[in-house]
């Protein structure tokens, strides 16, 4: 008869049924690994309320709306849905950037060293004076000092004024390993409290000169898609 | 009259199996099969998901058709084809038993041959053999350490900033932490949940699953609750709902991404403090903060992220560079000049792609960089670095290496014996030309 064979498994089978049936909460173990925590690792932020820890990753995440003066600039997309201009001639336009900073990228040049770009930035962006000396460093050169600001000429751009500056210096690009030696950088910043725009040109010396009016030209042509 | 063949052995038919030509080649052709179809079904499911199916299996029990048809640019709806194929493991399994096997098959039977003709045999005979076989078999270990014992990662780092850490790609844990009355430098202590230890309460399965964890000394004992492999924090904002809200917040679940890199776990964790106090808290990924336990005159940070390893050295990003395409803004070359500081002494050291710095059994790789905009308009480059800590690391190098070495020697005796035999054999006599 098969029954004594049944009874071991049935008792092995309600087993099962117990232990699966088991609530997890009654659960203890005991922690045993640890790692030395770096002298060079920073210190846990302890004492966040759960709105700091959560709302700024939950903006980054675009899970929640950023506020109005943090928002986000456009894609490089909708920059040239929504506006057009006229590329000076022997202006290519570089494409998308990857990186996503240049609403529009264009190079010219015999071997294309010149660039000019122009990229947007969400409210005051740090301000004028910090920009400018952030291009100032760029191309090795001391910070502007207020009053060298205040001197700085104004042109016209985009139904207002942009501030205008053009300086020489050994250009050190984003990332690169050496700076270019004899290089000139011109730029116009318009700062509005929705956004700041940046048009900024670079290449050698002589070069860009003979590109400074075409850059006038170029800035004065930028005009909302009709 | 030819004597009746005797009865084969179960031993040795299953040494034939094991051993057979044919068992080679299938296990190879559905290798073969599991890289097309793991490569196609990357597409849909992540490089993660389909290399756990396909390669980190024992059995696979499924193919997504219609996942591997829109791969190639077919058509088609979803259709999900049930089938039974030995996985990458037990495939992996049968090839290292089958060089083995092999090996001592083809031993035996030298030997065998050698007594019938009466012949001495020569153990340096086998030896290239020996090696070829046992070399893929080790070839075949070095695959499972590295699955197995591998500890991968990355750090990320600004210019000027120094690391002696860094973070696990998959593996989660939670870390609990005393930041006051804080430690020493260089002293503190983390405490360390595996993941593995709390993936499975998840809040699908069963309702109120929970695991407790203590450590004598702590003044409280923590559960962990409701583990969700993907989800974000979320405010009710009015709407009702049945999920445990805590501080204003509650763990929103969101379907999971195939690419494991992009789940944002969370989880749900009730402290009992050793004056019966309890408090409950929300943990995920993405939080800017730990979550913060105050009993008595301590203070506890508590995280839930990715699991960190120690490295054995500091690295210090002293500069960044990325070149690019001429004309474009298109990355081409990434390098990192750092400085390895190992028991107080700096060296200068540059990590570039495909030319990483291998030191105390770290390999350390040029991976990505990153740059962000602030919103003061300055732009933050930082380099990422992936870090490798691979007991097998330079086995396959030494496998193919030591392959290769008996196959010479397997070749070379073979050469040698057939051009022996060719001298001793009777010269064939010409015919003169008249």
């Amino acid at each position: 008869m098969s029954k004594p064979l049944f009874q071991p498994l049935r008792g092995f089978a309600l087993l099962c049924l117990f232990i699966s049936a088991c609530n997890r909460l009654e659960d203890r173990v005991e922690i045993t690994e640890s790692r030395d925590v770096s002298s060079f690792s920073q210190p846990p932020l302890a004492g966040a309320t759960s709105d700091e820890r959560f709302v700024p990753a939950l903006r980054e995440l675009g899970l929640i709306e950023q506020p109005a003066a943090q928002q986000a600039p456009p894609p490089a997309s909708a920059f040239r849905e929504f506006l057009e201009w006229t590329a000076p001639e022997g202006w290519t336009d570089a494409g998308e950037d990857p990186m996503g900073m240049r609403m529009v990228d264009f190079r010219f040049g015999p071997a294309k060293e010149g660039e000019c770009y122009i990229s947007l930035m969400p409210g005051s962006a740090g301000g004028k004076e910090a920009n400018l000396n952030r291009w100032r460093k760029q191309m090795g050169q001391p910070d502007y000092t207020a009053e060298e600001i205040a001197a700085l000429p104004e042109k016209p751009f985009f139904n207002r004024t942009g501030t205008y500056a053009a300086f020489d210096g050994d250009f050190k690009k984003m990332g690169a390993a050496d700076a270019q030696k004899g290089y000139r950088l011109i730029g116009l910043i318009h700062s509005a409290p929705q956004a700041t725009i940046f048009v900024k040109m670079t290449g050698p010396k002589d070069l860009v000169e003979s590109q400074t009016a075409a850059f006038d030209q170029f800035c004065q042509s930028i005009r909302p898609r009709q | 009259m030819t004597p009746a063949p005797q009865p084969k052995s179960l031993g040795s038919l299953v040494l034939r199996f094991f051993s057979s030509f044919g068992l080679a080649t299938v296990v190879l052709s559905l290798l073969l099969l599991h890289t097309f179809l793991g490569t196609l079904e990357q597409v849909d499911h992540g490089l993660f998901e389909s290399q756990k199916k396909y390669f980190e299996s024992f059995i696979v029990w499924d193919i997504d058709v219609g996942c591997c048809l829109r791969a190639m640019h077919i058509p088609s709806g979803n259709f999900v084809m049930p089938v039974l194929l030995p996985g990458g493991f037990t495939l992996m399994a049968l090839l290292a038993l089958n060089l083995i096997c092999g090996g001592i098959m083809r031993i035996m039977k030298r030997l065998q041959k050698a007594r019938e003709e009466g012949a001495s045999y020569n153990v340096l005979r086998f030896t290239g053999l020996v090696i070829a076989h046992g070399s893929m078999v080790f070839m075949l270990l070095a695959g499972l350490v590295s699955m197995y014992w591998k500890k991968d990662g990355a750090a990320m780092l600004s210019e000027g900033q120094t690391t002696e850490e860094f973070q696990s790609f998959h593996d989660t844990a939670i870390e609990i932490q005393q930041v006051s009355p804080a430690a020493d430098a260089g002293k503190g202590k983390a405490w360390v949940i595996d993941g593995s230890l709390f993936k499975d309460l998840k809040a699908d399965a069963q309702s109120g699953k929970g695991r407790t964890f203590t450590q004598p000394g702590w003044p409280f004992e923590i559960m962990v609750m409701n583990y969700e492999v993907n989800c974000f924090p979320r405010k009710p904002e009015g709407e009702e709902t049945n999920r445990t809200v805590v501080d204003g917040y509650y763990l929103q679940p969101v379907a999971e991404s195939p690419e494991q890199e992009k789940n944002i776990d969370g989880a749900y964790v009730k402290i009992t403090h050793s004056d019966k106090r309890v408090e409950t808290g929300i943990l995920w990924r993405y939080a800017n903060g730990p979550l913060t336990v105050t009993s008595g005159e301590t203070t506890w940070a508590i995280t839930l992220g990715r699991k960190i390893f120690k490295l054995p050295f500091a690295i210090r990003l002293d500069d960044f560079q990325r070149e690019v395409h001429p004309g474009t803004e298109r990355a081409r070359k990434f390098t990192s000049q750092i400085t390895m500081i190992d028991d107080g002494q700096e060296h200068k050291k540059i990590i570039t792609m495909n030319e990483p710095l291998r030191s105390q059994g770290y390999a350390v790789f040029q991976q990505s960089f990153d740059m962000s905009q602030r919103s003061d308009g300055t732009v933050t480059e930082r380099s990422q670095l992936e870090i490798v800590q691979n007991p097998s690391d330079h086995w396959p190098l030494i496998s193919c290496i030591a392959v290769g070495f008996g196959l010479l020697i397997q070749m070379g005796s073979q050469l040698t014996r057939f051009l022996s035999r060719q001298s001793s054999a009777p010269s064939i006599p010409t015919k003169a030309v008249s």
